[in-house]
């Protein structure tokens, strides 16, 4: 035997957001969604006869007029302003700030906070301006890179010519290699060998003295002036050390 | 539209098909289950049914559809504890007159 009409029935659940403005009524339409509860602030709320929920909006009680209609919270209400950081930091997000946009969402890539500084595409990290007469032995120093078009950061030994000042020469040893200047002064310049090329610039007295030799000698991690006597400790304004390729 | 004669009985079939409240599994988790009947020319009418687990069946009886005419509608009500589903079928069902 069959039936007459055959329907079938099935039980969904449905998620109903409210969003109050300055008054509303929420209409209970039995034929279609039945809303079985409404809590407002964790409170149930019963409709009345005509199947009504009416949901006052409490903010005019939060406040109230006083003198100059000047608005102040009412009695035994006290409000506390914050600014956007520190709600932030109580709702425990450490790594969000307000940016100049005022957009609290959105955090902001400080330079601290770029660790591959040479990948960033848009701008450029390394400080090219300092000025620094001498290299220590861990300093590296900014090389412009024909290759990608970058400013990056090399060991100083990757640079062809160094410049030196104000090096003191102040230990001079009897020598033979050359018989009108029978004395020399090994002065230590770590990185340099034989390979390289030396440019002493004497000052105008040691240049116009007759005591130093008009030439310098290369060897490793040093460069060797030559001098007609023990001259005690002479500064020489400038030493340029460079590669021959 | 599936059109019957007044005084004809009726017989229905409803069939639980699961939806996205996981909590009804089959008809057999409410309390009870009334069915009852509409036209627009004719009080509701409160029909007895057969509730199983997946289906609930009835029929409409003659003395019912013999007041009945046009357009059967028929409401359902399910009832756990205090909690109450409601629901208002439109069949394809039309009851004319003789």
């Amino acid at each position: 035997m069959t039936e007459d009409f055959i329907q079938n029935i099935q039980f969904d659940l449905f998620a109903v957001e409210l969003v109050i403005g300055e008054t509303a009524t929420l209409l209970m339409a039995e034929d279609y969604v039945t809303i079985r509860e409404v809590f407002v602030n964790n409170v149930k709320v019963e409709p009345n006869d005509d199947k009504q929920i009416f949901l006052t909006s409490s903010g005019d009680s939060l406040w109230e007029l006083s003198e100059g209609d000047i608005v102040v919270p009412v009695e035994n209400r006290k409000y506390t302003s914050k600014t956007m950081y520190e709600v932030d930091m109580e709702n425990g997000s450490t790594d969000k700030y307000l940016n100049e946009q005022g957009d609290f969402t959105t955090p902001i890539i400080s330079h601290s906070g770029v660790t591959d500084k040479n990948a960033e595409t848009t701008f450029q990290h390394i400080d090219t301006t300092i000025t620094k007469e001498t290299l220590a032995e861990n300093d590296k120093v900014t090389i412009f890179d024909s290759v990608t078009g970058k400013i990056v950061l090399t060991d100083k030994n990757n640079i062809k010519a160094r410049y030196i000042v104000n090096v003191t020469a102040n230990t001079f040893v009897a020598d033979t290699t050359y018989l009108d200047f029978p004395f020399k002064c090994e002065i230590e310049v770590t990185g340099v060998t034989s390979a390289n090329n030396a440019e002493v610039t004497f000052s105008l007295t040691q240049a116009t003295s007759g005591d130093l030799a008009p030439i310098c000698v290369t060897d490793t991690n040093k460069v060797i002036i030559y001098a007609k006597s023990d001259l005690g400790s002479i500064v020489i304004p400038l030493i340029k050390v460079e590669v021959v390729i | 539209m599936r059109r019957i004669y007044q005084g004809e009985s009726v017989r229905f079939q409803l069939n639980f098909q699961s939806g996205t409240d996981l909590t009804i599994t089959d008809f057999t988790v409410f309390d009870s289950v009334k069915v009852e009947v509409q036209t627009v020319n004719y009080p509701i009418q409160e029909i007895d049914v057969d509730v199983e687990a997946l289906t609930i069946k009835g029929i409409i009886p003659t003395n019912v559809t013999s007041n009945l005419f046009g357009n059967v509608f028929v409401f359902l009500t399910f009832t756990k504890g205090s909690e109450v589903w409601k629901n208002k079928v439109t069949t394809e069902l039309y009851i004319d007159k003789q």
